[in-house]
């Protein structure tokens, strides 16, 4: 993600010192007061914008994007907080934070069908994932696509996602709000890190995605959630990000928190303390169950950080009230 | 006594041939491939993920015993990890493998069919639509303490298999090539379905196909008792017909001219079949090949008589699923691998190796 | 021993038999003759229940066979097949011995004294030598033989018997039909054997009967039945026949094209009708 950043900074440089070169005559925009460390803010007209997207594509963004299809719920919810909600004209249908995305046209993000996309109309068309060529088809019919992180590539890191919510900021001109969303999850971030600063090694932890006992392993974004939170993910060594493990090593390398991201599917701490041979779990002992809303953990947008602050309050109570 | 008799034969005194069918051949099998089940369980109780040493498993099981307590100094996380993780493993892993190859065993019979396998006429396509609709629905997995999944896992193989006889139900008589073809058509259309559920619900696609791929990473003791009370009788059933089963080999014709009540046989023995094979399936998910690759293993060892080849495919089914079992916890530990995967693999070179020893009937 | 009173059996649209009545008795070998598609088999097939019949009824030793359970049915009438299907991988012992499966209960196993039998059985049709060769081992003759032995072992007082020697050399022919005939005369058994080589029909059958297109057209016995005008028109080609030198019997021989013209002088065939 950061490269890509790097690239789209280096474009707009370029681009913005080509347009203040031909067209200085005009004055320019208006100068902005705080010396921001970013060239961007200096710039008053943003577009057009070229960018690259996370699969390598170059996107060049004509002007302000008004009508948004987003089929991504992690930029939904991006876009939605830095101001550029009216821009969303639809939403897949798991978009479903803020409340207000959910009046938006509906799209199908995995099965996407081209015609329905085509026939909303958008100027601007934001994927999560490309299932085959999607972005490539939608090329063609002249609408503007940008892959935003795919399947494989969660966004591994809270930088990332702050990279994300910038770039959004960028391509839809509310750059300040971006900017501030940003400023006021680090500032999260930073207590959180701050308050841990002198915590070697966190509890034994696991993250419980399903009642099968699939997990999030380390390199998972939720995962990289755990990293930041010093926690021993159980499901260390695994070969990929959501590896289900077996029963007799859950209980072998023995949590002391256990997780529940699937409560919607009826799993609770008293379904859990049921299950047969897990009674010498610490954290089925000590009681220290919890559920969280999968939502929040999995998305690589703004709540990241409240799911940061809500796993931290279940791993460190003393620390975190 | 006769450890491996028939496959190969020279021309041996017709009076060999007598004591054997006494049946005088069939216990001492029976009793060396029990006790080859009984090592195969004991070694599957002892290695896993988590290496505990098989002196400390033996204490472990042996303090089940009233009166017997020598496993007091062993770390709790031990003890529950062989009692109520492995051990129930593995005893279902042998009872489930027993049921499909004594299922799959009595479906070749009545169908004489040598592909045919327990799935044949809808068993696993309706328990996979019924488990994936529950895994899909807003439903929560148990409610009031029922467990949905193998229920309505459960509920939707009976149906098919009943769907599929009534559609090939003629008069009195269900001739089989029918009840093949319906019993295809209900699959397909089952399967399709499934998909159909799995793609709507994408974000349950994981556990969907973690449930059909099959495996016994959730046993319990609890859920023996899904199994065994439709097995225990089915397999009595279809044992005592183990001579009829051969007589069935003729065609239904000359069976029925010998004194059998074909249909009623067909009837009995195939809905004793997919019973167990449905309570199997319930609690394991759909685990492909043992039904159809262990009596054909049987049958080239020890000849294709059903009143030996029943009970030996139970046995060797149950050691075969138990070793697939303790692979795939092993073999890509922390992960589980679902035990369909390592059944499926084990399925292509044996019938490769059947492709070459055709030449010899075995059927 | 069996009754059979216009006995009407069609398969859907065709009627392969038209009120046939016939009656064997205990220790007879009645021969049923006719051209293919005459209904021999489906005669065969009514009296053991494989098919319905539409009208008329079958009594065997006065009781009705439509009352009788499949197994008791089995335990009066034994079948050997015209082509049955024998699956490869039994053994020729473990085939004959199927034939045991009318007098064991479900729980039973065989015996020795079904062994005993069953052995009995092969030795009378010289296959016992074959007992532990696996059937797709066996040529087509041995096959058969071992198909008949199956219906010897089922030890019933009425044999029926469908084709039995087609792929039999003549040796074992007459040693089939010499044996089928020892267990009439000797052991008192019924047998109905339906044979389209007419000269073996001939020689040793005690009645015949002549189907054709599903109906009798001929009953009596082999002399009566074997006229050259009769086969004449049933079987569309002239033929010849004449007394065997040594019992009597009818031969019936197809007359070639060039035999014709020495017809009349030779006298030993009549005029031949249309």
């Amino acid at each position: 993600m950061t490269s890509l950043v790097q690239r789209g900074l280096l474009l707009l440089a370029l681009v913005v010192a080509l347009a203040a070169a031909v067209a200085c005559e005009d004055g320019g925009g208006e100068p902005t007061p705080e010396a921001s460390p970013t060239v961007l803010a200096a710039v008053a007209v943003p577009y057009p914008l070229a960018i690259v997207d996370t699969v390598g594509r170059e996107v060049t963004i004509e002007a302000q994007p008004q009508r948004i299809a987003s089929l991504s719920p992690a930029a939904t919810e991006i876009l939605f907080a830095i101001g550029a909600g009216d821009q969303v004209i639809a939403v897949d249908m798991f978009s479903n934070y803020p409340q207000e995305a959910t009046s938006r046209q509906q799209l199908d993000a995995y099965e996407p069908n081209l015609e329905a996309i085509a026939g909303v109309e958008p100027d601007l068309v934001l994927l999560f994932y490309d299932p085959g060529e999607l972005a490539a088809s939608l090329g063609r019919l002249g609408i503007t696509t940008a892959v935003l992180g795919s399947v494989e590539e969660t966004p591994e890191s809270v930088e990332a996602v702050f990279d994300q919510i910038r770039l959004l900021g960028q391509v839809t001109d509310h750059m300040q709000e971006a900017e501030e969303l940003v400023a006021d999850m680090q500032d999260g971030v930073d207590a959180i890190e701050e308050a841990l600063a002198d915590v070697e090694q966190g509890p034994r932890v696991f993250h419980e995605v399903d009642a099968t006992l699939y997990t999030a392993a380390p390199d998972s974004f939720v995962g990289g959630l755990y990293k930041i939170l010093k926690a021993q993910n159980i499901a260390a060594g695994a070969d990929q990000p959501f590896p289900q493990l077996t029963q007799e090593v859950i209980i072998e390398r023995d949590p002391e928190v256990i997780i529940l991201a699937d409560g919607a599917y009826g799993e609770s701490p008293d379904t859990v303390k049921a299950r047969p041979g897990w009674g010498s779990i610490s954290a089925v002992r000590n009681d220290r169950i919890f559920v969280i809303d999968p939502d929040i953990v999995s998305r690589p947008g703004p709540r990241c950080v409240d799911a940061l602050e809500a796993l931290a309050g279940f791993l460190y109570p003393q620390r975190f009230e | 006594m006769k450890l491996f008799g028939s496959a190969a034969r020279a021309e041996p005194l017709p009076e060999a041939a007598f004591s054997a069918l006494l049946g005088r051949a069939l216990w001492p099998r029976l009793a060396l491939g029990l006790g080859v089940l009984l090592g195969v369980a004991l070694l599957a109780a002892a290695i896993g993920p988590v290496a505990i040493p098989a002196d400390a498993v033996a204490r472990i099981v042996l303090s089940r015993l009233p009166g017997v307590s020598l496993a007091d100094s062993l770390p709790q996380s031990w003890q529950d990890i062989v009692w109520e993780i492995r051990l129930p493993r593995v005893v279902i892993a042998g009872l489930v493998g027993a049921t499909l190859a004594f299922s799959g065993a009595t479906y070749q019979a009545v169908f004489r069919n040598p592909l045919a396998d327990p799935y044949l006429i809808g068993v696993a396509a309706g328990a996979g639509l019924g488990a994936t609709a529950v895994i899909v629905s807003p439903l929560d997995y148990t409610v009031g303490g029922l467990s949905l999944v193998p229920l309505a896992a459960f509920a939707g193989a009976l149906t098919a298999v009943g769907l599929a006889y009534a559609l090939a139900r003629v008069g009195r008589t269900v001739p089989t090539v029918t009840l093949i073809l319906a019993g295809v058509a209900i699959s397909s259309i089952a399967t399709s379905a499934t998909s159909f559920l799995m793609i709507n619900h994408n974000e349950r696609v994981l556990t969907t196909l973690t449930w059909l791929l099959g495996g016994f990473n959730l046993s319990e003791w609890s859920k023996l008792w899904w199994v065994l009370p439709y097995m225990l009788p089915a397999a009595a059933v279809v044992l005592l017909y183990g001579r009829i089963l051969n007589v069935l080999q003729l065609d239904e014709e000359q069976a029925q001219q010998l004194g059998v009540n074909v249909e009623r046989v067909k009837l009995l023995l195939l809905g004793a079949a997919s019973l167990a094979t449905a309570a199997a399936v319930s609690v394991s998910g759909i685990i492909g090949f043992v039904g159809l690759i262990i009596p054909h293993a049987v049958r080239l060892l020890w000849g294709p008589d059903y009143r030996q080849l029943l009970p030996m495919s139970m046995v060797l089914g149950g050691v075969f699923l138990i070793l697939a079992d303790l692979l795939a916890r092993t073999v890509n530990s922390p992960s589980e691998v679902p035990v369909g995967i390592i059944t499926a693999f084990c399925g292509a070179p044996f019938f490769l190796y059947l492709l070459r020893v055709r030449q010899r009937a075995v059927f | 021993m069996l009754e059979i009173r216009d006995l009407t059996v069609a398969y859907g649209e065709l009627v392969a038999l038209r009120q046939v009545s016939l009656s064997l008795g205990a220790g007879e070998l009645l021969g049923v003759v006719g051209p293919n598609g005459s209904g021999k088999s489906t005669l065969i097939r009514a009296i053991t229940r494989l098919v319905r019949p539409l009208g008329g009824d079958i009594h065997l030793d006065g009781k009705e066979a439509g009352r009788l359970s499949q197994r008791e049915l089995a335990r009066w009438a034994a079948v050997v097949p015209q082509n049955p299907y024998l699956p490869a991988a039994f053994t020729v012992l473990e085939v004959a011995l199927m034939g045991r499966t009318p007098h064991l209960g479900l729980l039973q196993s065989e015996g020795r004294a079904d062994l005993a039998v069953v052995r009995r059985a092969l030795e009378q049709t010289d296959t016992w030598r074959l007992a532990s060769r696996r059937m797709g081992e066996l040529s087509g003759g041995e096959r058969q033989r071992v198909v008949v032995a199956r219906a010897l072992a089922q030890g019933t007082p009425l044999l029926l018997l469908d084709e039995p020697t087609a792929h039999l050399d003549m040796g074992h022919q007459a040693a089939v039909f010499d044996l089928v005939r020892q267990l009439c005369r000797r052991e008192g058994k019924g047998v109905l054997a339906a044979i389209h080589d007419l000269s073996l029909a001939g020689q040793y059958c005690d009645r015949l009967v002549m189907l054709n297109e599903g109906r009798i057209v001929g009953e009596g016995e082999p002399q009566e039945v074997l006229s050259p005008q009769l086969l004449a028109s049933i079987y569309g080609t002239r033929v010849s026949v004449f007394p065997h030198p040594l019992t009597g019997r009818p031969v019936v021989t197809p007359m070639s094209e060039a035999a014709r013209p020495g017809l009349e002088a030779k006298g030993s065939v009549g005029t031949l009708g249309s």
